[in-house]
């Protein structure tokens, strides 16, 4: 296997809580490879930290109250990113590894045209002149699907819908070529068929221009069309990592299982196809208050004693060479008791 | 954008004329008259009855008004009762002293007080914003204290020099101003580099001085436009207690004296040119609304 491009390694993340007495841990003990080329799906619910995760990436955790813990490590092309000064880092962010936000209509600047926004960071880092600047902005927006971009350019956001606002974040992100985008769901806020458009788009632009592309959504659609690999994150840690067809197939973590139960399915088999959807129970316990044990275990259907004594550690799942399958359960020690019980109501 | 100025230009009159005619009435109703006691000139009461009859004063107030507003509309302000001469050459001797000292004030006021909001919002809650925001708290609640303090140091250094006048009333405004205008910009900052468009602007590596300076201060100082907007007509109208205690001869200090004197035609004057100060600073904060935000852009159409 070839060198990951990046390489995150024991990603913490916490927060200081809004009345200083705790600590959320927002992201607590993240690894995970991101390949040259590749689309690493980035799934869980909301408040699991996913965001975070991303964020911390590129260094972009407000400070006060969030901070990296010394111990954490995020490689780079061979770089800690974590120890680079401001100035390194800016050399990085936007130039090679460069990010699209959830909310095109709050992540654009409103009083300036989409063309400038665009342009901007080949202006700082690649010290382009205006002009060229702007030829520049002009072939982005046409890349990216905008009509008429020789007129798109000199428009300001207001004056676009959502979708081809996350054309223009996308366009804003893709203007240096990266080597990787992280885009955090860059859908989510969209009507699903312009979603399926961007989508498309992310997918042509990934083949032209071959960026690795780190896909954070709550929507396992998304990544089954999308994704190579997928890491599912749960209360601040991965709990499964693997191939995408693999995780869809044989789901080992009774979280990624209700996590697959609860997307809705035509072609569900009969088995699941009982007339009402699944839902996990329960919701995500606050980051500053994790479960002891398992931090799934209150919500687990299978927990035993162990799950709420013991915090399990990534295990194996013997699929291909290790560690191309990894879960972070106990039933992979003793899997009959998967069998005991029934899972699904 | 001709229909938007026609129809502001309408508003305008409409504003300037119901404020003439409110000071008209409120002054020829209020209390006491042009001479005689305890406030009028000290003069002989067959003077006065001359003085009275000449200004039209003897006749009923919707007479006076109509022929008041006549001569206004042709361009006439009157003759000043007390100043025994035109209201027009008054106003241009006092105008002038009021714009210099309220330009200047307005400089001073917005340059440093949108330079510290900005320091204080990048500094937020470390030593240089705390340290500043209480001596702007102490500035700003303090314009009394301020005030008596300048003309002592003033009395020390009388050179007769139109600028170095200029440069203690103009401070004393201008800081107070700044104070105050600091606070607006820092909350308006604070609340804008929460938003994600700066996390946008970060993410494409920019210098977190472009960063606040280009991407966040664009956006903030739109509420500063409003606050603009207010000062503006306020100082331009002559601020009255800075004219007074430093002697400035400006538009605050003539109509102070016009008041007591009751020297009508010169009180409606100063009326008459404090709501056209206030009309043009709505426009003026409209005008910058449309540059600094192109979602309020009126279209040219």
């Amino acid at each position: 296997m070839t060198e990951p491009l990046l390489r995150v390694r024991d990603l913490k993340t916490y927060f200081v809580t809004e009345h200083g007495s705790g600590t959320a841990r927002a992201v607590d003990g993240v690894s995970f490879d991101l390949h040259a080329g590749e689309t690493l799906g980035l799934v869980g619910e909301s408040g699991c930290g996913k965001t975070v995760t991303s964020l911390s990436v590129l260094r972009l955790i407000p400070e006060p109250p969030g901070h990296i813990r010394p111990g954490s490590f995020i490689e780079f092309a061979g770089r800690n990113l974590l120890t680079l000064a401001p100035r390194e880092l800016r050399a990085i962010r936007g130039n090679q590894i460069a990010m699209i936000f959830q909310e095109p209509m709050t992540s654009l600047n409103p009083v300036f045209t989409v063309g400038y926004q665009i342009a901007e960071a080949a202006i700082v880092h690649q010290r382009l002149s205006r002009r060229a600047a702007r030829t520049r902005a002009i072939e982005m927006l046409k890349l990216v699907g905008i009509p008429d971009p020789a007129q798109g350019v000199d428009h300001y956001p207001h004056q676009m819908s959502g979708g081809m606002r996350q054309r223009v974040m996308i366009a804003m992100a893709l203007v240096c070529h990266p080597k990787v985008l992280i885009a955090d769901e860059p859908t989510t806020a969209l009507d699903v068929t312009i979603q399926a458009q961007i989508l498309e788009l992310l997918e042509r632009l990934q083949a032209e221009l071959g960026m690795a592309i780190m896909l954070i959504t709550h929507d396992l659609g998304v990544v089954a069309g999308s994704a190579d690999r997928v890491v599912v994150m749960y209360a601040g840690q991965v709990v499964e990592q693997a191939p995408t067809p693999e995780l869809f197939a044989r789901p080992l973590h009774p979280y990624t299982e209700g996590l697959l139960a609860s997307v809705p399915r035509l072609d569900a088999p009969p088995a699941r196809a009982r007339g009402r959807l699944h839902g996990i129970p329960g919701q995500v316990p606050a980051a500053s208050d994790w479960p002891g044990g398992c931090r799934f275990h209150p919500r687990c259907p299978y927990a035993w004693d162990r799950c709420r004594d013991e915090e399990p550690p990534l295990l194996d799942a013997g699929a291909g060479e290790p560690g191309t399958h990894t879960v972070r359960c106990w039933l992979l020690t003793e899997p009959q008791r998967r069998t005991a019980r029934a899972p699904l109501p | 954008m001709a229909a938007w100025l026609v129809r502001r230009l309408a508003a305008s009159i409409a504003i300037v004329w119901a404020v003439v005619t409110l000071t008209f009435l409120i002054v020829h109703l209020a209390h006491g008259s042009p001479c005689g006691q305890p406030d009028g000139l000290p003069v002989s009461p067959a003077i006065c009855a001359d003085l009275t009859r000449r200004f039209g004063l003897d006749k009923p107030i919707s007479t006076q008004y109509y022929k008041y507003l006549g001569a206004l509309l042709h361009g006439d302000l009157g003759w000043s009762i007390a100043l025994q001469r035109p209201v027009a050459a008054a106003l241009a001797e006092a105008l002038p002293n009021t714009f210099a000292l309220a330009l200047t004030a307005l400089i001073l006021d917005f340059a440093l007080g949108v330079a510290l909001g900005v320091y204080q919002a990048a500094r937020e809650r470390r030593f240089g914003d705390i340290a500043l925001g209480n001596v702007a708290l102490f500035v700003n609640s303090m314009p009394t204290f301020w005030l008596v303090l300048c003309p002592q140091v003033h009395a020390f250094s009388c050179v007769a020099d139109f600028a170095w006048h200029l440069t203690l009333p103009a401070l004393t405004l201008g800081l107070v101003g700044a104070a105050g205008t600091a606070r607006y910009q820092r909350a308006a900052m604070l609340e804008v580099v929460r938003q994600d468009f700066v996390r946008t602007a970060r993410a494409k590596g920019l210098r977190e001085r472009r960063v606040l300076l280009r991407h966040a201060l664009r956006n903030a100082l739109l509420p500063l436009i409003t606050l603009f907007g207010l000062t503006f007509p306020f100082l331009l109208t002559g601020a009255v207690l800075v004219e007074t205690v430093f002697a400035w001869p400006g538009m605050g200090r003539l109509a102070v004296t016009a008041i007591l004197q009751r020297d009508y035609p010169i009180v409606t004057a100063a009326a008459l040119v404090a709501s056209v100060m206030v009309v043009l600073g709505n426009l003026l904060a409209d005008a910058l609304y449309g540059v600094a935000d192109p979602r309020i852009r009126v279209r040219a159409t």
